[in-house]
């Protein structure tokens, strides 16, 4: 996605997102027992304002500019163009999954899998390999963490 | 004051301390030295390994981490044309054409030798600038604490990157996110959706890994495997009278680096290029800057170390981050219970004589450390990613989860990581959002505050010389931005 249009989609986003706040989260999640800038309220308003206005903004900015293919290129350079967020989503459900089984059955059933889960992400294919540090790695960050610093992990 | 820098010393001196600046400095060279890995994703990382220490023990390992990331980007840089830190990309400009000529051993000599005494300078100013500009914030009162929180924000324009509308959109975000909680002067809930871990308000270790460590980790996984070859390490040598003659360029580089270190929002990257270009003005031999020229990596190196000490005078003096690691170490003393600025001095004065001590000993073993790095290099980035960043995904889980034992800081680390991806896939910046977020809770309560004693009266706000002199300077730093910005469009077009 160029970055002009990705700028835009954003900037809507951010307006829609503002518009959530401003008229449906702050007055029912924000209790408004003063006026002014002494409510409860003032703060995040002024926040979502300039969500809003942000966003507003960068849409007048972009379609006004309508970035040169130059520019464009330049914003694009500054991701990989290899790159495809399905890995790094994979890695967040991995993470996911860790944070559920380390509720579950405890730190040292959730680590191993995710190290390994990880490794294999990251390129690791040697299944030995994967073993032995998903152990190693999980034994040692248990004592760094729970003998070196009495740091709980259940 | 005597009796403060005894206290200090007996604070800081003992095994554990140097143990734990030692540890520090090793652990910043290694981030700085492996491309992909920061100096901020380090910080964040040590974080949760110091809740079990002291405060003057946490901030030893931190502070050292610090220091060794801002030198070993050089590193890669003159090794292997590759900087590690941002700030490292004007040492690449002649540290890497130095080890095309054989000569690289040389400029890891110098660029180490110039970072350690851009490193002492920068530290010995931060001790009497950071002294002197807290006496004067005793005399701050809610009015001059709010217009003082105004001008930082103008910091957001520093750090925003190509884009100052996405710096301010994130920065707003961070300001929402900051006032969830309990709200700081009728104690209300707002956005805690019932939840009682919501209550205090979002982690700020859960927001800090997440953006910082988590999302890097998703880019990371992104990046197709790089191959490194076997680098060929050359022996970090070179003659003090070489380091003698680019003194003046060192002393140079040092001021640079403290002056634009200490103007929140500019930093190590501006410093060290402003430095190596006024090198080159000065130089008799200006031609040879590009080819392998040892003025350019003094020069260079001399800054980009020397901004530490001129980020830390706002921050440790008024708790007010200059760059992004200095955001990210303000977080850090807030996780501690400390908040950097006035009141720190006033109460704490032996922590901060400690902290300034613990600076200064961290830049001394810059020697030793850089050393072995520079020798270890090559099996430094031998280290596969595979191993390297499942790794550190544990460690941001285990940090979080091990700070208030919740799971529910854990999703909320997880949410700020793909908040952050998204963030960067898009090309919004971070740090806005993080100052924002830890400068909404200071701002609305002095706000509110200095409002409370004049029943209301906004004029309360230009009612005393120094509040009139944030306001005149926040005018003036947006006045600049603006001329800063026009000019860099001009450039662009020309």
């Amino acid at each position: 996605m160029a970055r002009a249009t990705s700028d835009i989609l954003s900037g809507l986003v951010l307006v829609g997102a503002s518009a959530v706040l401003y008229f449906y989260l702050i007055p029912n999640f924000v209790a408004a027992n003063e006026s002014g800038a002494m409510s409860p309220q003032f703060f995040p308003k002024l926040g979502t304002i300039l969500i809003g206005i942000g966003g507003a903004a960068l849409i007048f900015v972009t379609v006004v500019t309508r970035a040169s293919e130059e520019t464009a290129r330049d914003a694009e350079d500054q991701t990989d163009p290899t790159g495809t967020p399905f890995v790094a989503l994979l890695i967040a459900a991995a993470m996911a999954g860790f944070i559920l089984l380390f509720q579950w059955v405890g730190y040292f059933y959730a680590a191993p899998p995710l190290i390994a889960v990880l490794m294999f992400l990251f390129g690791a294919r040697n299944p030995l390999i994967i073993i032995l540090t998903a152990a190693v790695a999980t034994g040692a960050l248990y004592a760094v963490f729970s003998l070196g610093l009495n740091l709980p992990l259940v | 004051m005597l009796t403060e820098l005894f206290s200090a010393l007996d604070m800081l001196i003992s095994i554990q301390n140097l143990v734990a600046i030692f540890a520090g400095v090793a652990f910043g060279v290694f981030m700085g030295a492996v491309p992909g890995l920061t100096g901020t994703m380090g910080i964040a990382l040590v974080i949760p390994l110091t809740y079990a220490f002291e405060p003057i023990t946490a901030f030893a390992l931190l502070l050292g981490t610090y220091k060794g990331a801002l030198f070993s980007g050089c590193i890669p840089a003159i090794l292997i044309n590759t900087p590690g830190t941002p700030a490292a990309a004007a040492t690449v400009l002649d540290g890497y054409p130095l080890t095309k000529q054989g000569r690289g051993g040389e400029a890891m000599g110098m660029a180490l030798w110039s970072s350690v005494i851009g490193d002492v300078i920068s530290t010995v100013a931060l001790i009497f600038g950071a002294i002197l500009l807290a006496q004067l914030a005793t005399k701050f009162g809610p009015p001059e604490f709010s217009m003082l929180v105004l001008f930082s924000l103008t910091i957001v324009a520093g750090v925003s990157g190509d884009s100052m509308i996405k710096g301010l959109i994130a920065a707003a975000v961070g300001f929402i996110f900051g006032t969830v909680g309990l709200d700081p002067m009728m104690a209300t809930p707002r956005f805690t959706f019932g939840e009682l871990t919501m209550l205090n308000g979002i982690s700020l270790m859960a927001m800090l890994i997440g953006l910082f460590a988590v999302s890097e980790l998703f880019i990371q996984a992104e990046a197709s495997a790089s191959s490194i070859s076997k680098v060929l390490v050359p022996k970090a040598k070179v003659s003090w009278a070489k380091i003698r003659e680019k003194l003046p360029t060192i002393l140079r580089g040092s001021a640079i680096g403290i002056v634009l270190g200490s103007i929140p929002g500019l930093g190590a990257t501006p410093s060290a290029f402003l430095s190596y270009s006024e090198a080159k003005r000065a130089s008799k031999t200006p031609e040879k800057f590009g080819k392998g020229s040892l003025d350019g990596v003094a020069a260079a190196e001399s800054a980009n170390n020397a901004t530490a000490g001129g980020a830390l005078i706002p921050l440790m003096a008024l708790g007010v981050p200059g760059d992004v690691v200095t955001a990210v170490l303000l977080g850090a003393f807030l996780i501690h219970g400390l908040a950097p600025g006035p009141q720190l001095f006033a109460e704490n004065l032996d922590l901060v004589y400690a902290i300034f001590i613990a600076l200064l000993l961290a830049a001394l073993m810059l020697p030793v450390v850089g050393l072995a790095a520079i020798r270890l290099f090559s099996r430094i980035v031998m280290i596969p990613r595979y191993v390297l960043y499942p790794i550190i995904a544990i460690l941001c889980l285990l940090g979080v989860f091990g700070f208030n034992s919740s799971p529910t800081d854990l999703w909320i680390m997880l949410g700020f990581g793909f908040l952050g991806y998204g963030m960067r896939k898009l090309a919004f910046p971070l740090a806005p959002m993080m100052i924002g977020f830890v400068l909404e809770p200071i701002g609305e309560q002095s706000v509110r505050q200095a409002l409370t004693i004049s029943s209301g009266d906004w004029s309360v706000f230009v009612s005393t010389p120094i509040s009139i002199l944030f306001l005149v300077l926040t005018v003036l730093s947006i006045a600049f931005i603006a001329r800063r910005t026009l000019k860099d469009r001009k450039e662009a077009k020309a």
